[in-house]
């Protein structure tokens, strides 16, 4: 369909050619996620993991990337919700050794060429294989950590400022009454 | 050192060979004698006026110290920015420089009673103590002056109250509700080029096809090849991928694999499954 298709004039039109019948190579979902969770099916439902469709009948490369989120402070938020995602979400970020992993990842396809061999309605011992290659994209883990406010070395630190800048004004005072 | 050189400028030798030790004591008075002394010998005028010029005196001393210090501390500061210039740290600046300031009040005190404890000590409690005594008679005072004596040169007792109440204020107001109540991100970044495998499951409905499909078997080859162009070296590990069932709607197979691990960009982790289409859409189209 190589229409542009402008304003509410072509709003029929747009429905009718979702509506047509059309070719469409046969499909599944991929997850990647941390193997330490325990409910995926609650993950899923939560939007902890994703869901990516990818064509069955292909080879699929995926280079994925992972990042550790840890969260002890509860630096994330929930709003008042009766669902379990809260807790689903909660015991994924205080996983350790190591953190909790989140994946992204890219995907390049490499279809089959003849469908038709894979068609039962063709061949009833028609078969083909479905092929996911999974490979490292970047040796690089980015890390994101909930951390107190201040870290205790700069409260001393500043502890240490406060009172050196109340004996250097102490001193300019001095200085200036012994004129 | 003044009155030596004074005394070796002038003609006269220090001892005199030819007169007792008391003589050349009181030949070299005019620039040894201690004030006190001066104020028994002398008439009441006489001793005004040089108690005078001694209190000048060591009010100009006490300013040539102050300058000396400030001259000391100035070049600290200007040593301390050029080091941040060059070699920017995470520390603010005006930290450094007040931390700089500190500790050089804490070695100096440290050093002051290692040398002389007993007089600080009198300084506080003892017969002697210098004018302003009233200031430490408040219990709360002495506790502030002994714990401030620790560590800084700052023998004032309102000196001591502003640094611990600025330090308390800071510590309740500001340190411990953002160390309690305010955490933020911390992002990091880490090479490394081992990493665990990821669970992955490829998800269908339970009535979709190909999913029905892929019940049949499954394959999984994890190469792990030491020189990626070397195909002939491809040892291979175990992993398995089983099918789970999430209500009516919903299967995956998923890959267990808990003890493999990526030690290079170029593993390559492969997963095949038999599968086998009812190509409708196809068929149709054809027709």
């Amino acid at each position: 369909m190589t229409d542009i298709l402008r304003g509410t004039d072509n709003l029929a039109k747009l429905q009718n050619a979702y509506q047509e019948q059309a070719v469409q190579t046969p499909y599944l979902f991929a997850a990647m996620y941390d193997p330490r969770i325990a409910n995926l099916s609650a993950a899923i439902d939560c939007g902890l993991v994703g869901l990516t469709e990818v064509p069955a009948l292909a080879s699929n490369t995926f280079r994925f990337a992972a990042a550790y989120v840890k969260d002890e402070q509860d630096k994330i938020r929930f709003s008042n919700s009766t669902t379990e995602c809260p807790e689903v979400y909660r015991k994924a970020f205080e996983l350790e050794n190591p953190p909790y992993t989140a994946y992204t990842f890219y995907i390049a396809s490499m279809p089959i060429s003849e469908t038709s061999l894979c068609d039962t309605s063709i061949d009833p011992a028609a078969q083909c294989i479905m092929q996911s290659i999974l490979r490292i994209d970047k040796p690089v883990i980015e890390s994101m950590e909930s951390v107190p406010g201040v870290e205790w070395s700069d409260v001393w630190l500043n502890v240490a400022a406060i009172i050196g800048g109340v004996q250097f004004f102490y001193w300019i005072g001095q200085v200036l009454l012994s004129r | 050192m003044g009155s030596w050189n004074q005394h070796r400028n002038s003609s006269e030798p220090l001892i005199s060979t030819h007169g007792t030790r008391e003589e050349a004591h009181s030949a070299a008075a005019p620039y040894n004698a201690h004030p006190q002394e001066e104020h028994h010998a002398g008439n009441p005028q006489d001793s005004d006026g040089d108690a005078a010029e001694t209190a000048k005196k060591e009010k100009e001393s006490r300013l040539r110290r102050y300058l000396f210090g400030g001259f000391i501390l100035n070049v600290s500061l200007w040593v301390l920015l050029a080091a941040e210039s060059i070699w920017p740290s995470s520390f603010k600046i005006y930290q450094w420089i007040f931390l700089g300031y500190w500790a050089l009040g804490v070695a100096v005190v440290i050093l002051g009673m290692l040398v002389s404890w007993s007089k600080i000590e009198s300084k506080i409690e003892g017969p002697g103590r210098l004018a302003g005594e009233h200031q430490y008679s408040n219990l709360y005072c002495r506790m502030c002056m002994k714990l401030t004596l620790l560590v800084i040169d700052g023998i004032d007792c309102g000196n001591a109250l502003i640094c611990w109440n600025l330090t308390l204020a800071y510590l309740l107001t500001g340190a411990l509700p953002a160390y309690y109540h305010h955490p933020t991100w911390e992002l990091s970044t880490q090479y490394n080029t081992t990493l665990n495998a990821p669970g992955f499951s490829i998800v269908g409905g339970y009535e979709d096809s190909a999913m029905a499909a892929m019940y049949d078997s499954n394959r999984c080859t994890f190469p792990q090849y030491d020189k990626p162009c070397e195909e002939t070296t491809w040892p291979s590990k175990s992993a398995s991928f089983s099918l789970a069932h999430y209500g009516p709607d919903l299967s995956a197979f998923h890959l267990d694999a808990p003890n493999i691990t990526f030690d290079n960009t170029w593993d390559d982790l492969v997963l095949q499954i038999n599968v086998s289409c009812k190509l409708y859409f196809l068929k149709s189209f054809d027709d």
